[in-house]
């Protein structure tokens, strides 16, 4: 028995000490990460397309195929770089694809797709959103001298997931002896922060209220006394000649919830009460990550130039 | 040879001719018959050098088909017996047999009492669960039962450990060595009930999961459902262990003390007067350190805990009390993780008696708390605190009847309330306080007719009913039959209806959960349910080697899981799933006067669903083999061995990363742009596996006589090939961590 117990223990031994190999990642697995924002007011629609990398980001992806479809049509995007102006206001450049003189047809299904030349493939789909309609109830307010709230009317589609609205002036001023266009936001609220300096408060993304129908519209209101400090403001900055105001500008936007969602996760604004401490992630791109949502914005103006 | 398969041929026969197979005929009585009322059989077993009461001994009424079982008080009726001289036997493992001629006398009830003497030679007697003891208690429920003495020589890494034991059984699996929590037969960790003399038990671990809170020597009996579990258990939805402690030496003042690695403990108990006895046993850490050696991260440990019990006997029944208190410390040295801290408290009164000629009752009274902490040192982070405070009473009558069979009608009311109270991103709290009212009632009927045996009831969670549950969900019916196939060979078939509606907040992703805080179910989510089916087949293929194969599945039409795709606030945290969990078990078990050998094979799977994603949850083993030898090399020097083989569980595979855009000003520019945040990307959820789990483990037990007392001197080697099984994986530093490595340990324990 002493033997057999052995020859047993030995057995066990010999197949315990085989250690296997663990690989914590997929290897080469890679996937296409894709971004792209329909928009419904604009022509040229955008595809940004990327890949995932083990380490450290490879170089933009060249000569895929990245097609949109809806109803029958075909829309080919072309691999092009463009140049924009980022926020700081110095030129950056994009590996894009890019079509140009695309019909977005509201509440009409696209369906987006991109292939590269190493045969990865990745594929979503949005419904384009109706422009909302967006009209000032106060006029009165913008005026010299108007009271009251600057109040906003705003109604959405229904596959809406969030809005946001910004108000600006256009105006022109003197600057080294040519009038310039130029545009200044006015906040939608100040306050104060611990140092006692001001702090400007401009919309975000926000969902929109579920009592929020066509016929019962979201009411916006800007303060009239920022808009007249902001007024000041540029006047005071500007002081070669007066100031030429020209309009006050409101633009509204809504994305769709598939875009709102991802734009929720990728801002860190998770639920900060929840008992949880995973961290979601979110995509809609089958086949990849990354995001392809919809979005529409319309612009209100109101002429302030007397 | 031919023997041994005879009955397999038998239950082929069966199967194709179930339908039209009448009951075999009863066994011929020689007792001459007698048409006049008959009289009854009662009494209590006890163990002689204890005065322990013996749980699980079977009486048998020679010439007879009818017997009966003791309970946990050791009594046993049998009734209406026809009036004569009888012979009854008591026989159960581990005491020798005993026979005792009876006289009974029409309409009277005869009692009689028994000391059965242990076995000072064990003669190797090997029987499937269920079959070991004999009668209807055990034979008609899927349950494996085990004594304290079955598990106290394994080799451990420190404690000898129920629940550790218990993970050598077919179905159960654990997903760490750092963890006694366990998971059954593709349930999740917080499904299983625990039960310590009728009181639930909340949190059974101590050292944030290393082993259990039941000290083995104060354990008498242990029952184990793996699954469609009888009426009488509720609230759980995978598995049950009910322990059943002891309740003290009733002749003498006896004792231990023991010391290993990592505790020390003491225990006392004696007799008070005739058949009264008490009981206290106490534990605690004695060097934290040797912890670290199995823990990931080195995590100083302390942990204590108190047990103790007064029984008064009656001739019928008994009365007492006992209480119960733990606790448990942990304060890593790193600086960056929280310490934790544990209580547990418990304290309860039982009262059984026969009332009457023939009705039987138990009933227990019990206050319990249960409160877990998690404090961050750098003091900025609000403490997580849970505490849940319970008070039920919990009873059951058994009536026996003039047939073969006893029929038991039970209820339970507890009140457990909750107070949670978790830190949250924003910086503050928030407090989840919850109270209900729990009833339940039941009603089962063990009996046989023939070579057929049925354990039939149903399980009623009135509360359920009463909110609008499903009736399915309010009543749960739970059915067990039997067929004695001849021989040794017996199969089963059980099917039962189980609902939850408390789970732990831990997240099942995590390999060692240490904040395992209980909440109710969210309002708005349908109870946790589930379908249970088993079907086994069990017996002697030899008088020395027993097999038993079982064959299971069960449905969760309703499982709460995490939302995996929650994004907003108002999304919930908690969503319904679904899920379901089948697969097979094979066991074998070998005992000579040399050795001893169980044997077991599992193979199983679960797949779960949840937001539209099906995945393997975490616990997911496929194939599952255990083998525990123990070679009896002189009468006082035992040799242990065992070897577990796991094929690897799921896990989510990195696929590399990405650059997220945060399109932060979307806004006001619908062009994809904005700041990108290097991220990683992940696979299919738990698509991919770890790699297998090997573990080898050996130990020797040697005991010698020392005047009065009694010297057991223990070694143990864990992991005695220092198998690299992988406990977690750090994605962000690419460390790996290793479970329990190669860890030698030493015990010493003198009894008196």
């Amino acid at each position: 028995m002493m033997r057999k117990l052995w020859y047993i223990l030995a057995c066990a031994l010999g197949v315990s000490s085989c250690n296997q190999p663990f690989t914590p990642d997929a290897p080469g697995n890679t996937r296409l990460v894709v971004y792209s924002v329909l928009n419904v007011e604009q022509g040229t629609q955008y595809v940004m397309l990327q890949s995932t990398f083990p380490t450290e980001p490879g170089a933009p992806i060249r000569d895929a195929t990245v097609r949109m479809k809806s109803a029958g049509d075909v829309v080919q995007f072309r691999d092009t770089v463009i140049e924009r102006a980022s926020a700081s206001g110095t030129a950056e450049r994009f590996d894009v694809y890019v079509a140009n003189n695309v019909s977005v047809k509201k509440d009409q299904s696209y369906a987006l797709e991109a292939t590269t030349p190493s045969g990865l493939f990745a594929r979503a789909t949005t419904t384009a959103l109706a422009l909302p309609d967006l009209y000032i109830k106060s006029p009165g307010a913008l005026r010299p001298g108007g009271k009251g709230p600057i109040t906003l009317a705003a109604s959405f589609g229904s596959v809406t997931g969030a809005w946001e609205m910004h108000f600006s002036i256009e105006f022109y001023a003197l600057i080294n002896g040519g009038w310039e266009l130029h545009r200044e936001e006015v906040p939608l609220k100040q306050y104060e922060d611990n140092a006692g300096a001001l702090v400007n408060v401009y919309s975000r993304l926000s969902p929109v209220p579920g009592w929020v129908k066509t016929d019962i519209p979201l009411v916006v209101e800007f303060d009239t006394l920022l808009y007249q400090k902001t007024r000041t403001r540029i006047s005071q900055t500007y002081p070669a000649a007066p100031v030429v105001f020209i309009y006050a500008v409101f633009s509204l936007t809504q994305v769709d919830n598939t875009l709102y969602s991802y734009y929720y996760i990728a801002n860190g604004t998770e639920d900060k009460t929840s008992i949880r401490l995973d961290t979601p992630e979110f995509s809609n791109i089958a086949g990849g990550v990354g995001v392809f949502g919809s979005s529409a914005r319309v612009y209100e103006r109101y002429t302030l130039r007397e | 040879m031919k023997y041994h398969f005879q009955p397999l041929l038998i239950l082929l026969g069966i199967l194709t001719a179930l339908s039209t197979s009448a009951p075999a005929p009863a066994r011929t009585a020689v007792a001459p018959p007698d048409d006049a009322p008959g009289g009854d059989i009662r009494g209590i077993v006890s163990d002689s050098t204890t005065g322990e009461k013996i749980l699980g001994v079977n009486v048998r009424v020679m010439g007879t088909t009818r017997g009966a079982t003791t309970n946990l008080s050791g009594f046993y009726l049998i009734a209406n017996i026809p009036g004569g001289d009888w012979q009854v036997v008591f026989s159960a493992i581990g005491y020798e047999r005993k026979e005792r001629t009876v006289r009974v006398k029409p309409g009277e009830q005869v009692t009689v009492d028994v000391r059965l003497f242990p076995r000072l030679i064990e003669t190797r007697e090997v029987v499937v669960e269920g079959q070991s003891t004999g009668a209807l208690l055990q034979r008609n429920a899927m349950v494996h039962s085990m004594t304290a003495g079955e598990f106290k020589n394994l080799p451990t890494s420190g404690q000898p450990d129920l629940l550790r034991a218990l993970q050598l059984l077919p179905g159960i699996t654990s997903t760490s060595d750092a963890s006694a929590k366990f998971y059954v037969r593709g349930g999740a960790g917080d499904q299983n009930l625990f039960l310590l003399d009728g009181m639930k038990v909340y949190n059974p671990y101590h050292a944030f999961g290393l082993f259990s809170v039941f000290d083995p020597d104060i354990i008498k009996n242990v029952d184990v459902y793996t699954g469609a579990y009888p009426a009488g258990f509720g609230g759980r939805l995978s598995s049950v262990v009910n322990v059943t402690t002891r309740d003290g030496n009733l002749n003498r003042i006896a004792g231990a003390a023991n010391m290993n690695f990592m505790s020390g403990k003491l225990r006392l108990e004696g007799p008070i007067a005739d058949d009264n006895a008490w009981l206290v046993n106490g534990r605690t850490s004695l060097f934290s350190g040797a912890i670290n050696r199995l823990v990931p991260n080195p995590a100083p440990t302390t942990f204590y805990d108190l047990f103790f019990k007064g029984t008064a006997g009656t001739s019928t029944g008994r009365v007492g009390f006992r209480g119960y208190f733990s606790g448990d410390d942990v304060r890593p040295n790193d600086i960056t993780q929280p310490d934790y801290q544990w209580r547990n408290s418990a304290v309860s009164a039982v009262f059984s008696s026969l009332q009457g000629e023939r009705l039987y009752f138990d009933v227990v009274g019990s206050y319990a708390r249960t409160t877990i902490a998690r404090m961050s040192k750098d003091g900025n982070t609000p403490p997580a605190t849970s505490f849940l405070d319970e008070v039920s009473l919990r009873g059951e009558f058994s009536l026996f009847t003039d047939g073969e069979g006893t029929s038991f009608e039970g209820f339970e009311f507890s009140f457990p309330s909750i107070n949670n109270s978790f830190p949250v991103v924003s910086g503050g709290t928030r407090e989840i306080k919850d109270g209900q009212v729990e009833v339940s009632v039941w009603y089962r009927y063990e009996g046989e007719w023939g070579p057929w045996r049925f354990n039939l009831g149903l399980h009623s969670d009135l509360m359920l009913l009463s909110t609008g549950g499903e009736l399915l969900q309010g009543i749960q019916p739970r059915v067990m039959v039997a067929y004695d196939l001849g021989g040794t060979w017996n199969m089963r078939l059980a099917a039962g209806v189980y609902t939850q509606n408390l789970i732990t907040v831990g997240n099942e992703d995590d390999l060692v959960s240490l904040f395992d805080a209980w909440l109710y179910l969210p309002k708005e989510l349908r109870p946790e349910e589930a379908y249970h089916g088993v079907f086994a087949l069990e017996g002697n293929v030899f008088p020395s080697l027993a097999a038993s194969l079982q064959v299971y599945g069960k449905r969760y039409p309703s499982l709460t899981l995490y939302n995996s795709v929650k994004v907003f606030p108002d999304d919930p945290d908690y969503i319904n799933g679904d899920g379901l969990a089948y697969g097979a078990e094979f066991l074998l078990r070998y005992s000579s006067p040399l050795a001893d050998l169980n044997a077991s094979y599992a193979w199983s799977r679960v797949d779960v669903t949840a937001g539209g994603v099906s995945y393997p949850p975490r616990y997911d083993r496929r194939n599952t083999i255990k083998v525990l030898g123990t070679g009896h090399i002189l009468s006082n020097l035992d040799l242990t061995l065992r070897w577990e083989y796991g094929s690897g569980y799921p896990f989510t595979q990195g696929e590399g990363f990405y650059s997220r855009l945060t399109l932060s000003d979307l806004g006001r520019d619908p062009f994809p742009g904005g700041t990108t945040v290097r991220t990683r990307v992940l696979g299919p959820k738990n698509a991919a596996r770890l790699p297998a789990y090997y573990r080898v483990d050996a130990g020797i037990t040697y005991t010698i006589p020392l005047g009065p007392f009694r010297a057991i001197f223990g070694a143990s080697v864990v992991n005695l090939s220092d198998a690299k099984n992988i406990l977690f994986y750090d994605r962000t530093t690419g460390r790996t961590q290793y479970m329990t490595p190669f860890f030698p340990t030493a015990s010493f324990t003198l009894e008196y």
